[in-house]
């Protein structure tokens, strides 16, 4: 497998001259789906317009489909479909129109697929990109993002504010894009059942490094969470020194541990409490707020 | 004449499993997967040579990733369970009905541990925990037949 996008070592500030990326250092091979998670501005957006050659690396290097992207703009770019939440085409221009000139702009933009996704969502080519619902514009733009068969979908957070069926439409365009060709996928989003469906890795940007890369399954099945009562937790700790946690937090009537094992695996260590101590899985939400931090 | 032959028992065979995915679940996506083939063999709504659905109906009836269905059908033949013919689709093995069955098997015996703990925790001796088991057994039984009658007054 070769990488489709190669960061090393990338810094970048933002515009007010906060830094924002510190140290980022991501590969994300061809054909993966990368799910970029991270706290409000940590920079995912930032990263994601650094790999579009939006803006310019103030450190480390950026490298997509093997070119710096902030100086061969066109040759990247036609590759990549990007989607944002707000991504904006003049309220005037008819959606027909903007779908015409990407026409224009790009060389193997497929005329059969943009009629299909037309039709799929039901958008009216004559309406005026202003009166659009929401829903309708960011299909609008999901169009002109894919029609022309891109190897590379930058995807942040495209469907924010979206309610749940207009979601699933966007999901489902995304799946067959998967289905049918060899598409790589970066898609920033705070909704992780989103992540969980579409992704097969998973990315955390967090301190202006990324924390973690790691197969989604994989770092889901490497953690276990552990409720252990207040009047078992000496117990507890005796049976679990051995394996690695995160701090414990504690509620009311319990502590709650988050191990650095698989549940099979605990189960068997504290097999002496295993009437007591509730095991279970973490979810990709509560295992993002553990790796960031604990308490929002 | 051998492909017309494939073709033509393809077109017979209907997937007799659907999958019913949780994106939020305890269980990953792909342990889904896995756990619903297992189940379905070990209590033989699934029988050796019966077809999975393919890759990408999987993915596109539950909205998931393909790559995510490839892993659990992989992992699945890995263990042996299912068997990928060529141009055909994947298929449930034989020794899949029994794997499956142990499996279950496995988690019916922690799920009795952790009965038996709870028992313990109340001070329940093991033979009244024993004659629950039996009750709720019986129980079970004529709340079956008491639906089934009703069910033939009703039509």
């Amino acid at each position: 497998m070769s990488a489709i996008i190669e960061c090393t070592h990338l810094q970048r500030k933002f515009m007010s001259g906060t830094p924002v990326l510190e140290d980022v250092n991501l590969t994300v091979e061809q054909g993966s789906v990368v799910g970029l998670v991270g706290r409000n501005g940590t920079g995912k957006s930032t990263l994601i317009k650094t790999l579009l050659g939006l803006l310019r690396p103030q450190g480390g290097e950026v490298r997509v489909f093997g070119l710096d992207p902030f100086k061969e703009p066109v040759a990247v770019r036609s590759r990549i479909g990007y989607v944002a939440e707000k991504l904006v085409f003049p309220a005037g221009a008819k959606v027909g129109d903007i779908f015409e000139i990407h026409r224009g702009i790009y060389r193997n933009w497929d005329y059969a697929y943009e009629l299909e996704l037309v039709a799929r969502f039901g958008i009216d080519r004559g309406a005026k990109f202003g009166t659009l619902s929401k829903g309708q514009a960011q299909q609008a733009s999901l169009i002109c993002a894919i029609a022309h068969r891109p190897e590379l979908l930058l995807l942040d957070e495209p469907a924010g504010g979206l309610d749940p069926a207009a979601r699933k439409a966007f999901i489902d365009v995304y799946i067959d894009l998967m289905s049918k060709g060899d598409v790589t996928i970066l898609l920033s989003s705070h909704d992780m059942l989103d992540v969980e469906r579409i992704c097969n890795e998973i990315a955390i940007l967090h301190k202006g490094e990324i924390l973690v890369k790691d197969d989604l399954a994989a770092l889901r099945e490497g953690l276990t969470l552990a409720i252990v009562p207040n009047s078992e937790a000496a117990g507890f700790r005796q049976l679990a020194s051995g394996l690695p946690a995160f701090p414990g937090r504690e509620r009311n009537s319990d502590v709650q541990y988050v191990l650095r094992a698989p549940i099979d695996e605990c189960r068997a260590v504290l097999d002496e409490l295993n009437g007591n101590v509730a095991l279970s899985s973490l979810s990709l939400g509560d295992l993002f707020i553990e790796l960031t931090g604990g308490a929002i | 004449m051998q492909w017309l032959t494939a073709l033509l028992l393809y077109s017979t065979i209907t997937p007799v499993i659907e999958f019913h995915i949780n994106p939020g679940g305890d269980l990953t996506i792909y342990r889904q997967i896995v756990a619903q083939v297992l189940d379905a063999a070990a209590g033989g709504r699934l029988k050796p040579g019966d077809p999975l659905p393919s890759l990408e109906k999987v993915s596109s009836r539950n909205s998931i990733s393909p790559l995510t269905v490839k892993k659990a059908y992989d992992e699945l033949e890995r263990k042996g369970m299912v068997e990928t013919r060529r141009g055909l689709g994947t298929f449930l093995t034989k020794q899949a009905s029994t794997a499956g069955r142990e499996a279950r098997l496995d988690e019916l015996q922690l799920a009795v541990r952790q009965l038996v703990v709870q028992a313990q925790l109340i001070g329940l001796p093991a033979a009244e925990l024993m004659a629950m088991v039996k009750q709720a057994g019986r129980d079970l039984e004529s709340e079956r037949k008491l639906e089934a009658t009703d069910r033939r007054k009703n039509s």
